[in-house]
């Protein structure tokens, strides 16, 4: 590949100051994300994978700039730097991303109709324009055909759908804008099994369609893997491996990795290291100096206690963070 | 469709509530009758019958002399000016006739038109609640004081709300200093005892002024304690709200604040804000006619309930002419109607009731 990934982000980190109080030290901070690096090729999909609380929704997050990171920076195709840009060329540019919650629930308005929901998007930001009634109405139902809804729906309120049908309804949205990339933060971790894979079809169908790229947040390996092209693993606000799925199914490296393997079901007894375990990830208020995975760790040496291994590739497109598998 | 299916468990339950049904009928015949006034008032409020100063009110029989003829008043005829003193005429009969004509008024404000929904006969005139010191019907004039008294709560109230819905909203979105300052005025104007409030406002605002003036100035004043109130609970619904995942991803679609305060937030507290609005209205009105009573609010020649009960701030008034304490009765029952409607709607929109 000779040309730059359509979106490259490089050494993101976000500490959130905890608040003050009365008795405790100020400028404790909770350390969420610390210096992830990611590429997405354009059409692609490229799978974050991590337990919770690992600092996927704050990466997610700042991308998007919901919230502004404390240093990295981010380029989205001919945007150098996305966290350089001031409100107006942020509000241009936000049309061409787009944001899938992990919540159904808690994502769609509950006193708007779907059509106000879905067609949001083209209504404000910008290069909006004054559409008609009638004009929103056909565009909403259109939206709510394209991902396997009855136009018809158009009028009706969030409350009236399940879960999977809700998520289909914030992927219309998310598509009204006609965006070239979509966050999907854990998009069906709330549904079920039988519904997931609709979903998850869904989402493969339309990127075969339109090219998007995606940002796929999970804690689920397996869901990863199916979707996914490229697969980064994070913990405690690091990438600790990062790989072609195939590649990551089979022939992981890192101790983590293993461990969530270990973990899918069906495949408990696969690889024999790592046994199942039931420890803590590290506090993130203060962070270990060395390996943020050492207290868990089956293979960990002294040297893992001191330093924090850094994100070495090891195959070609292969990269993991680990002293003592390399 | 909407309310077939977000509204339909609340309309059932109220539905059930007596007490809530009957006072929400009140409330309908008060606000229908305020827009017909001329209509149901058969004189002009300022109308005054020299003669018949402080006249007891009517006693309306069916029989005369054993004989049913529908119903009538006897003439009462001032014996004794200085006390004014009544005697009852039985000769003199006139017979309530039902849609007679009157004076001009405008029907709905707009239309010419002279039927009145009753009268007598003879022309003679009828004084249901009886009369005050000049001679003007008590009944009329409670008729054309709901214009003043009814509509002055609801105007302040969506004053309150409106400038409720502007101060908490921006005061929960920008956070930080402009918050704290916003929210400690409010307090402030919280603690203060209401009552004294609307007087010391009352009395930094100009006194000559026209009648249209002062029921503006008036209902700002009636309506700061509950804009206070209502700032600070959209303020800390703003808050909670605001990181809602629909608003952030309004707020990534370019939805501009005031959009998203009026389309994301406003609509999910809107049953708490109509409950609020219908609460708060029966202090408004206690406003204005404490205000009116200390002649500080509405005065001559605009008629409002308040203003009508200063009139009967004598205790010879009160004892010797006790029908003019009648507008405290209609104050009391459209207080009392507004308490019971908004309490039974509270326990309809109420999901745990
Ligand atoms: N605004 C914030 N202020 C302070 N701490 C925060 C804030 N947002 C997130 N955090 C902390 O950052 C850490 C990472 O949170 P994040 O939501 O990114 O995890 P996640 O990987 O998405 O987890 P999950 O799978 O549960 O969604 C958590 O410890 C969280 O408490
Ligand atoms: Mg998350």
């Amino acid at each position: 590949m000779s040309s730059a990934p359509f979106i490259v982000v490089k050494d993101l980190v976000k500490h959130f100051p905890l608040k003050a109080g009365l008795f405790s030290r100020a400028a404790e901070k909770v350390h969420a994300v610390n210096g992830v690096s990611l590429a997405i090729e354009r059409g692609r999909t490229h799978g974050l994978v991590g337990e919770s609380g690992s600092g996927k929704t704050t990466t997610a997050r700042l991308l998007l700039r919901v919230i502004e990171p404390d240093s990295g920076s981010f380029s989205f195709g001919e945007t150098p730097d996305v966290f350089a840009l001031g409100p107006p060329e942020l509000k241009k540019l936000r049309r061409g991303m787009q944001y899938i919650f992990q919540d159904p629930y808690a994502s769609l308005n509950p006193k708007m109709q779907i059509r106000g929901i879905v067609t949001e998007p083209l209504r404000y930001g910008e290069g909006s324009s004054r559409l008609s009634s009638r004009e929103l109405d056909d565009t909403a139902a259109g939206l709510l055909e394209r991902v396997g809804l009855s136009g018809s729906d158009i009028r009706k309120y969030p409350h009236e759908f399940s879960g999977g049908q809700r998520q289909r309804i914030c992927i219309a949205r998310a598509l009204s804008a006609r965006p070239s990339f979509i966050v999907c933060d854990e998009p069906v971790s709330s549904l079920d099994v039988s519904i997931q894979s609709q979903i998850l079809n869904l989402l493969l169908d339309i990127q075969e369609e339109t090219g998007i790229s995606y940002l796929f947040i999970a804690h689920n390996l397996a869901v990863v893997f199916y979707l996914s092209d490229y697969v980064s693993v994070m913990y405690a606000g690091r990438i600790v491996e990062a790989g072609p799925s195939k590649v990551l199914s089979s022939r992981a490296r890192h101790p983590y990795t293993r461990l969530l393997l270990a973990a899918m079901p069906g495949n408990r007894s696969a690889e024999g290291g790592a046994p199942p375990d039931s420890g803590e990830p590290p506090s993130l208020i203060r962070l270990p100096p060395g390996c943020a995975f050492y207290s868990r760790c089956p293979q960990r040496s002294q040297e893992c206690a001191r330093e924090v291994p850094p994100l070495e590739e090891t195959e070609s497109g292969h990269h993991s963070a680990c002293f003592r598998e390399r | 469709m909407f309310a077939g299916t977000l509204l339909e468990i609340p309309y059932l339950k109220f539905r059930r509530n007596r007490l809530g049904v009957v006072s929400l009928a009140v409330l309908v015949v008060l606000y229908t009758g305020l827009l017909c006034e001329g209509f149901i008032a058969p004189y002009s409020p300022n109308l005054k019958f020299k003669t018949k100063s402080f006249q007891p009110p009517h006693r309306i029989h069916f029989f005369h002399e054993g004989q049913f003829i529908g119903p009538f008043a006897y003439e009462y005829v001032q014996t004794n000016p200085i006390f004014k003193e009544y005697r009852t005429d039985g000769s003199a009969i006139h017979r309530i006739r039902f849609f007679t004509e009157g004076s001009a008024y405008s029907l709905f404000f707009l239309i010419p038109a002279r039927v009145h929904l009753f009268g007598t006969d003879t022309g003679s005139p009828v004084f249901l609640f009886g009369t005050d010191s000049l001679g003007r019907d008590i009944f009329s004039r409670i008729v054309y004081g709901a214009k003043i008294s009814l509509t002055i709560g609801f105007v302040s109230i969506f004053l309150a709300l409106a400038g409720g819905i502007l101060i908490g909203g921006l005061a929960g979105y920008a956070g930080g200093v402009s918050d704290w300052i916003a929210m400690r005025g409010v307090e402030i104007i919280i603690l203060l005892p209401t009552f004294y409030f609307f007087l010391f406002l009352r009395s930094v605002m100009p006194t000559d002024i026209s009648p249209a003036r002062k029921f503006f100035y008036i209902t700002a004043i009636l309506a700061v304690p509950s804009m206070a109130g209502g700032a600070r609970s959209i303020r800390n619904w703003v808050l909670s709200l605001k990181n809602a995942d629909y608003v952030t991803s309004a707020v990534l679609s370019g939805v501009p604040r005031l959009v998203i305060l009026l389309t994301h937030i406003i609509p999910q507290i809107r049953s708490i804000l109509i409950l609020n609005i219908t609460l708060s209205v029966p202090g408004a009105i206690l406003g204005e006619a404490g205000l009116s009573f200390l002649n500080l609010g509405i005065t001559e020649p605009s008629v409002s309930w308040g203003m009508l009960m200063s009139s009967a701030m004598d205790i010879n008034v009160l004892i010797n002419y006790p029908w003019m304490l009648l507008p405290a009765a209609v104050i009391i029952l459209t207080v009392f109607s507004f308490f019971a409607f908004g309490y039974a709607l509270k326990d309809a929109l109420d999901p745990k009731a």
